[in-house]
């Protein structure tokens, strides 16, 4: 039953934004989501609109695919855009007892409202187009500048790769025990919440005894072959920028650069 | 010289505490350059103790483990030791580290700091050796247990190890997956000469080796060719072991009076000796 | 009475692109009183069977009815009677040691019993009565933490879990896997033990054709989601083409009869255990 959760988000491709290098991708992204902040106003949020929709053309990941990812944050981006309704004073609407909608109510709802979509896509459009490896690899390589402020960034990437990599094992063997313990007549599905959470520890004791056990192992077979850390270590597939990042490069800034002027005009 | 020398090892888990346990006791034995030995011993006689030592996971509480004349008690040598014995455990969930093969395959080669270039030379290299290259961007959970097993050999080879341990490695496999990993260590043992060490259950894999060691609480209690440590049936069945079918008929023959050669090991020998038997 | 299987069809992960029909419309009887072996490839669907004996899977199509009660009630009587029914097959998983949570032996048995509504006393007797099928002493091991015992002894304790239920039918998926040979040999044979002598009706998934020829009385071959062949182990080893078309090997002992045979040797080619081949090869060599 829990086969049925997908892993990750990566939609492999062969795209312009699947062969940039994750880290550019990880700071333009960033810059992208600090102008949607900084520069509230309509024409630019169309301008960001119509270049999320290229963007996702480019990568060829199906719209529907990218849209999906909003479906569990419609009913915040709705709870958001009913909140600035009613809570900006301006020309009234509509009034419904007490409470009065107004233009600017409007106005700025659906800003804020386009405003979280275009994070939630973007971001979104990031994890689509880069294989986890790749970002873990990524996170390490922009995060290792702080190591001299006692940042363990090699810990941390080695921790997620590692995370990653068992996760679809941990949730097989997660279906199995509660197969095992729903088969010695558990029920994990009726009685009230804390009966509920009592009956998991048939699952989560297993569980946990399996991945320390698990844990022992990696652990073994990772002297075995030689890791004593990140000094001294290099990697197969070196990152280096491509023709194709100066040239991303190169056009966000223009792009950005444009988009300051004109929202300061 | 000896490419493993283990001399008087001793050792002890948890010295000094309520559950000291004393798991080997006074091994000595060597094994040569290219040799394939077997382990034998029923679960809990320090198998799996014993090959910890031989690339340095453990270290001795006494006596000395010397690997190419390298000692495991000296921190400077060891990662020269990992490097030269290559280890495959029981498990083939909890051995690989990446999520990509290609990826895993290359942990090694990266720890040793291998130029980017040379470890892609190696990675392709040693996926060759194993057969598993068409599934060099596979993740480790689509890999059926015999490919997890081949993938960790391959992480072994890019190492340019020389001599590899199976710990049990095909405890866990079916009958396809252990013949996939037997054969292709097999292989890489005629072929290149790697020194094999093959921790086992499985008679039929043992009676392959050049040598065999049998281990019974802690201590080694016999060793020698195949045909030496199977002739004597009953006293392996003492010791919880197994001996291959055609020994153990073999054996049951020769006791009702038929004269059979000793050294019968395998189905073939006991099919010729039966036949020239029948015949005469 | 018996466990049937009509028509058994079952889609992995149905529209998805992962979508895979694993049983394909299967058909079976396994008769009470009988002890059944499953073989097949890995992947051929072995598994997600033995998994629809007691409703952990629901077929996709098709039904699985125990002593005649169909394991999916409609309605509420339906759903109890159900109930009852899937409490016959008891379930015991590959590495079943992997199942246990409690501190003591004792607590982890009784686990079972007390989800089926059980007085105390009543689980009690029954968690004694299953360590004693198992071969463990209840005296000495009930209060013991399972997790302080050895493989062999924890994968007893988890059987002793099932067994504690009371299961007319037991199912194992490879019981033996990864055991040393004592280990496997004394749990092959409490589970003889359990059939003949406590009567439970045995079906077990294994790669081990020796073990199926010693203890099987019913085969069935799985190939690709489908039921290939029923027989009795005799009758399957015996096809050599359907052997070679399903990637099964017949026992070793077998092997070597038959390459006897072929060498012109009047031995009993069908000789399935060693026990049976050793006797044809003292007859024809003249000793004892």
């Amino acid at each position: 039953m829990l086969n049925n959760i997908m892993i990750g988000q990566y939609f492999p491709g062969d795209s312009f934004l699947h062969r940039m290098d994750a880290r550019v991708k990880i700071l333009l992204l960033l810059i992208l989501l600090i102008e949607v902040f900084a520069f509230t106003s309509a024409p630019v949020y169309l301008i960001m609109t119509v270049l999320t929709f290229l963007m996702i053309m480019i990568s060829k990941v199906p719209l529907r695919m990218v849209l999906r990812s909003l479906k569990h944050l419609w009913w915040i981006i709705l709870f958001t855009f009913v909140l600035h309704l009613f809570s900006h004073p301006g020309r009234e609407l509509y009034r419904i007892w007490q409470f009065v909608i107004t233009q600017e109510g409007v106005e700025q709802g659906a800003l804020i409202s386009v405003r979280l979509m275009l994070l939630i896509i973007l971001s979104t459009l990031l994890t689509f187009t880069t294989s986890p490896l790749k970002l873990t690899d990524a996170l390490e390589s922009l995060l290792s500048p702080f190591k001299r402020l006692g940042l363990p960034a090699h810990e941390l990437a080695m921790m997620m790769t590692i995370a990653l990599r068992f996760i679809p094992t941990l949730i097989s063997e997660t279906d199995k025990i509660m197969k095992a313990q729903q088969s010695r007549g558990a029920d994990f599905v009726t009685g009230s919440i804390l009966s509920r959470l009592k009956n998991m520890v048939p699952i989560l004791v297993p569980l946990f005894l399996s991945a320390f056990r698990r844990a022992d192992d990696l652990a073994l077979a990772m002297e075995s072959r030689c890791y004593r850390g990140g000094e001294g270590r290099t990697r197969m597939k070196e990152m280096k920028l491509g023709r194709l990042d100066y040239v991303a490069i190169g056009v966000f800034a223009l792009f950005s650069a444009g988009l300051g002027v004109s929202y300061a005009l | 010289m000896a490419f493993i020398e283990v001399k008087n090892l001793t050792h002890v888990y948890g010295k000094g505490t309520e559950q000291e346990f004393c798991a080997l006791k006074d091994v000595s034995f060597t094994i040569e350059d290219g040799e394939f030995v077997a382990v034998l011993g029923a679960n809990g006689s320090g198998k799996s103790t014993l090959a910890r030592h031989l690339n340095g996971l453990l270290l001795p509480t006494e006596g000395a483990c010397l690997v190419n004349d390298l000692d495991t008690r000296k921190p400077e040598d060891i990662w020269a030791i990992r490097r030269q014995v290559g280890m495959v455990f029981q498990n083939p969930d909890n051995q690989l580290i990446a999520g990509v093969v290609e990826d895993d395959v290359a942990f090694g080669p990266e720890n040793l700091g291998m130029e980017p270039e040379k470890i892609r030379q190696q990675v392709t290299e040693a996926l060759r050796a194993v057969g598993m290259e068409e599934f060099r961007k596979f993740a480790p959970h689509l890999l059926s247990g015999g490919q997890k097993q081949r993938a960790a050999i391959a992480g072994a080879l890019a190492m340019d190890t020389h001599c590899l341990i199976l710990d049990e490695s095909t405890a866990m496999l079916d009958p396809q997956g252990r013949r996939e990993v037997m054969g292709t260590v097999e292989r890489l043992h005629q072929e290149r000469g790697l020194t094999l060490i093959c921790i086992t259950h499985f008679m039929e894999e043992a009676a392959k080796a050049d040598k065999i060691l049998v281990m019974e609480k802690g201590q080694l209690v016999q060793q020698g060719r195949p045909q030496e440590i199977f002739v004597n049936a009953p006293r392996l069945h003492k010791l919880g072991l197994d001996v291959p079918l055609a020994v153990e008929l073999a054996w049951n023959l020769r006791k009702d009076g038929l004269s059979l050669p000793q050294d019968i090991l395998r189905n073939d020998d006991l099919v010729a000796a039966l036949e020239a038997c029948y015949v005469h | 009475m018996s466990i049937e299987l009509k028509d058994v069809t079952y889609v992995y992960m149905p529209k998805t692109p992962y979508e895979r029909v694993a049983l394909d419309k299967v058909n079976l009887t396994i008769e009470e009183g009988s002890f059944t072996a499953i073989a097949g490839h890995t992947g051929s669907g072995k598994s997600t069977l033995v998994q629809h004996l007691n409703g952990l899977l629901v077929p996709s199509a098709g039904e699985v009815l125990v002593d005649g009660v169909n394991l999916l009630g409609k309605d509420k009587a339906a759903k109890i009677k159900a109930w009852h029914a899937r409490q016959q097959v008891g379930m015991v998983f590959q590495y079943a040691e992997t199942q246990l949570f409690e501190e003591t032996v004792e607590k982890d048995i009784a686990f079972g019993p007390l989800n089926q509504g059980l007085e105390e006393a009543e689980v009690q007797e029954r968690v004694r009565e299953a360590m004693e099928l198992v071969g463990l002493s209840y005296k000495d091991y009930k209060d013991v933490s399972p997790f302080a015992l050895s493989g062999g002894q924890m994968r007893r304790v988890a059987i002793a879990g099932v067994l504690a239920m009371r299961p007319k039918y037991l199912v194992l998926d490879e019981p033996a896997a990864g055991l040393d040979p004592r280990g496997r040999e004394e749990l092959m044979s409490t589970i003889q033990k359990l059939h003949k002598k406590w009567k439970l009706t045995i079906v077990f998934v294994s790669h081990s054709m020796e073990d199926i020829a010693r203890l099987a009385d019913n085969l069935l071959v799985m190939q690709t989601g489908k039921l290939r062949a029923v027989g009795t182990p005799a009758e399957i080893f015996a096809d050599a083409q359907l052997l070679q078309e399903t990637g099964l090997e017949p026992p070793q002992m077998m092997q070597i009869m038959q390459r006897l045979r072929a060498a012109g040797l009047p031995v009993n080619e069908n000789a399935l255990t060693p026990e049976a081949g050793l006797q044809s090869l003292r007859e024809v060599f003249h000793v004892k």
